[in-house]
């Protein structure tokens, strides 16, 4: 049996942390969230993942803090930021960490996101 | 006539005859005696004469020998005189010289004596003529002839001469004098020559001394008509001066209201002329731009104060405001177009300004330009759009809430769901995502106007875009049949853009048309070039068309024309303000022609070239 990938949620809005959670395991996923960038960082040391989902603004870490942690620590899992910010000096911002993905959450359907994570995947 | 009668009266003829003879006969008798007597007379008279005669010749004999002495005497005279003597024969000779000639000379007296006495002189023929009055009046004094000497040395001389003749008074000669005045001359030219100037002085004088009494006069008449005028004047004056004096004041506090007036205004104010030079500026212009009105007083507004767009481009002499009022623009508003002026110190400031022609006997005699600094208004409605921008962002997570989870319902993620629950899922669906789409325009808004819209331009195809744009469109155009046609000029260049911006335009624009054009109308859509180097998009409807009172509002944000409000309750207003933003951002201009129930065309123009300066973030 093929071994589940495993996503990392890191989220501080719990109902859309929950909705993103609730579709990507009934779409064959392992799913573990949190709600902020600190807990996120804790958990990447002690748990290899296939995929992280990051939100941008977050109380105790925001994404930003999160991308530059990872990028010192040259932890090379893809990140997807899914962000309602959307503001050019976020969008700038990101991209100099080569992100794999930026989506608008309110503008993106959820269906979307997981088709996206699949093909991340594959 | 009888023989005696005839012999009678001869014998009568010669009896009176013989007395008349007798008588004559008696008159000679007479005469002879006298005769007699007058020569007897005569011999006596002959002898007195003789024994005259005697007398006379005794004292010719001695008055000879006085003359040989007295002429010894003359001649010694003659040759010690220091001046030139000479006789002069009557025919011209010269028949004696003495010492003092033959000096004056160089000549010996030998050679003098017969020789003509003019051919001595510088000028012979006045000599002559000087030679020749003696004669007529018998003497001449000061007679002046320059003599020339053998070696050419000239003797100005002044000559006495006088005739001397016998005793029976027939002229002999003349004799000349001459007294040598070299010196005396030169002083007499001299003399003459200062006479002459002064007579021509007296002359002037005499002629300036008339003129002036000629000007006396006339000045004279005037001074009576001008005392008469002065006395006129000085009533006249004085009722003058207090009406003066009264205006005056009035006008002084006219002015010093006045004054007090533009001081007092918290606006920027500056008058210029019609070359557009500073005139006046009030205290606050210069409280605003630093200037002093000495320091720019004279000189060109536009050139003191430049103005920059918001994207700190400077404005062009030609786009001003105030250069287009004194071109004969009536009254230019510049409220909408935001700018920055620049001070002294070079730091800028947000303003916006109203422009107005000073016009004198219908001529532009310059222009007023009130300003103000924006700042405040500008922070103000800073904050206000940074709130609708936070509110914005807030309002996307919930959305996403009830996107996402309308969507797993949808999807029968938590079981069956009937086709009515389904429809009215799919409601609040739709619903919710006019609410993101109301929310992302807002946002577009704040980003246009808090200047952060990001510009991503890289090299688009536009007729690749357009066309996508429309096969995005084409199920609404279906929709109400509405008949969809393109052209596209060949050769359309890739241009430099952002195509996400682009396509909002192009999506704003189409949409639109599709929204106010009715069931099966049509909607034609072109891409050309035009002479100015742009890219021409051109989008006809055959819909309702804009009013005419409400055309020029139609770029206002949150503006909805009339006749299509309640034709499309979902539009914003915002759209045609988001996409003039853009275009004219990126260089171009958007227009329209309308006529209402007719249709629209809007116009785009998108630059060939880049623009020279973009704004990076």
């Amino acid at each position: 049996m093929k071994i589940p990938k495993k996503i990392l949620i890191i989220e501080d809005e719990k109902t859309l942390a929950r909705a993103l959670e609730l579709k990507l395991t009934r779409s064959g996923f392992t799913v573990k969230a949190v709600f902020n960038g600190e807990d996120g960082i804790v958990l990447l040391q002690h748990e290899p993942f296939d995929l992280i989902l990051l939100d941008l603004i977050m109380p105790k870490m925001d994404g930003f803090a999160v991308l530059t942690i990872l990028k010192a620590q040259d932890i090379k899992i893809p990140v997807m930021v899914l962000t309602n910010l959307g503001r050019e000096n976020d969008v700038k911002r990101t991209k100099e960490f080569n992100v794999a993905e930026f989506f608008i959450k309110s503008n993106t359907p959820i269906t979307t996101i997981v088709e996206r994570v699949r093909k991340l995947l594959e | 006539m009888n023989t005696n009668n005839r012999i009678k009266s001869t014998t009568d003829t010669i009896s009176a005859k013989l007395k008349i003879l007798a008588r004559e006969k008696e008159n000679v008798r007479q005469k002879l005696i006298i005769t007699a007597r007058r020569l007897a007379l005569t011999a006596k008279e002959k002898e007195i004469v003789r024994r005259k005669l005697l007398v006379t010749a005794k004292q010719l004999a001695a008055n000879a020998e006085k003359i040989a002495q007295a002429n010894t005497y003359a001649r010694s005279l003659i040759e010690v005189s220091l001046d030139p003597l000479v006789t002069i024969s009557p025919k011209g000779k010269i028949t004696d010289v003495n010492e003092a000639t033959i000096k004056v000379t160089g000549v010996s007296r030998q050679k003098l004596i017969g020789t003509d006495f003019s051919k001595y002189f510088t000028e012979p023929k006045k000599a002559l003529a000087g030679y020749k009055k003696v004669f007529r009046e018998g003497s001449v004094t000061d007679y002046p002839l320059t003599i020339r000497s053998e070696t050419g040395k000239l003797t100005n001389v002044l000559y006495n001469a006088s005739v001397y003749k016998d005793d029976k008074g027939i002229v002999l000669g003349v004799f000349a004098a001459a007294r040598d005045y070299t010196r005396a001359k030169k002083a007499n030219e001299l003399l003459a020559v200062t006479a002459k100037q002064l007579a021509v002085a007296a002359k002037e004088k005499e002629d300036v001394r008339r003129r002036l009494v000629v000007t006396a006069k006339e000045k004279e008449s005037i001074r009576r008509t001008l005392a008469v005028t002065a006395s006129k004047l000085k009533k006249s004056h004085l009722t003058l001066e207090e009406k003066v004096l009264g205006r005056t004041k009035d006008l002084e506090q006219i002015r010093s209201k006045h004054e007090a007036i533009l001081t007092s205004i918290g606006d920027g104010l500056v008058v210029v002329d019609k070359e557009g030079k500073i005139t006046y500026i009030n205290k606050t212009f210069e409280e605003m731009l630093g200037w002093k009105p000495k320091e720019i007083l004279g000189k060109t507004m536009v050139d003191v104060v430049p103005r920059e767009d918001m994207h700190g481009v400077g404005v062009s002499f030609k786009e001003r405001i105030l250069t287009q009022v004194l071109g004969g623009q009536k009254f230019v508003v510049d409220l909408t177009n935001p700018f920055y002026y620049i001070r002294k110190d070079k730091s800028r400031f947000p303003a916006s300004s109203i422009v107005a022609p000073v016009v004198l006997n219908k001529k532009i005699v310059g222009a007023v330009e009130v300003f103000r600094d924006i700042t405040k208004e500008k922070e103000i409605d800073k904050a206000k759009t940074e709130f609708v921008s936070l509110a914005s962002h807030q309002l996307r997570t919930p959305l996403s809430t009830v996107n996402w989870y309308t969507e797993m319902l949808l999807s029968g993620d938590v079981g069956e769901v009937t086709l009515e629950q389904k429809n009215y899922l799919e409601e609040i669906y739709n619903g919710n995502q006019r609410m993101v789409d109301l929310v992302n325009t807002l946002l577009d808004v704040s980003r246009i106007e808090l200047g952060t819209f990001f510009v991503d331009s890289k090299p688009t195809d536009v007729v690749k875009l357009t066309q996508s744009v429309m096969s995005e469109q084409q199920p609404q155009v279906d929709e109400k049949n509405i008949k969809l046609s393109s052209s596209f000029e060949n050769n359309i260049p890739m241009i430099h853009t952002d195509p996400k911006l682009l396509r909002m335009v192009l999506q704003n624009l189409l949409s639109n048309a599709i929204k106010y054009t009715p069931d099966a109308g049509a909607i034609a859509l072109s891409l050309s070039l035009d002479t100015k180097k742009n890219v021409l998009l051109k989008i006809t409807d055959t819909g309702y068309g804009i009013p005419a009172d409400q055309q020029d509002k139609i770029f206002t944000k949150l503006f909805r024309a009339d006749n299509v409000i309640g034709k499309d309750t979902e539009g914003t207003g915002l759209g045609l303000y988001i996409a003039k933003s853009i275009i004219e951002q990126s260089g171009g201009k958007l227009w329209f022609e309308s006529e209402e129930h007719k249709g629209t065309v809007f116009y785009a123009t998108l630059p060939l070239e880049r623009r020279k300066k973009e704004r990076a973030s």
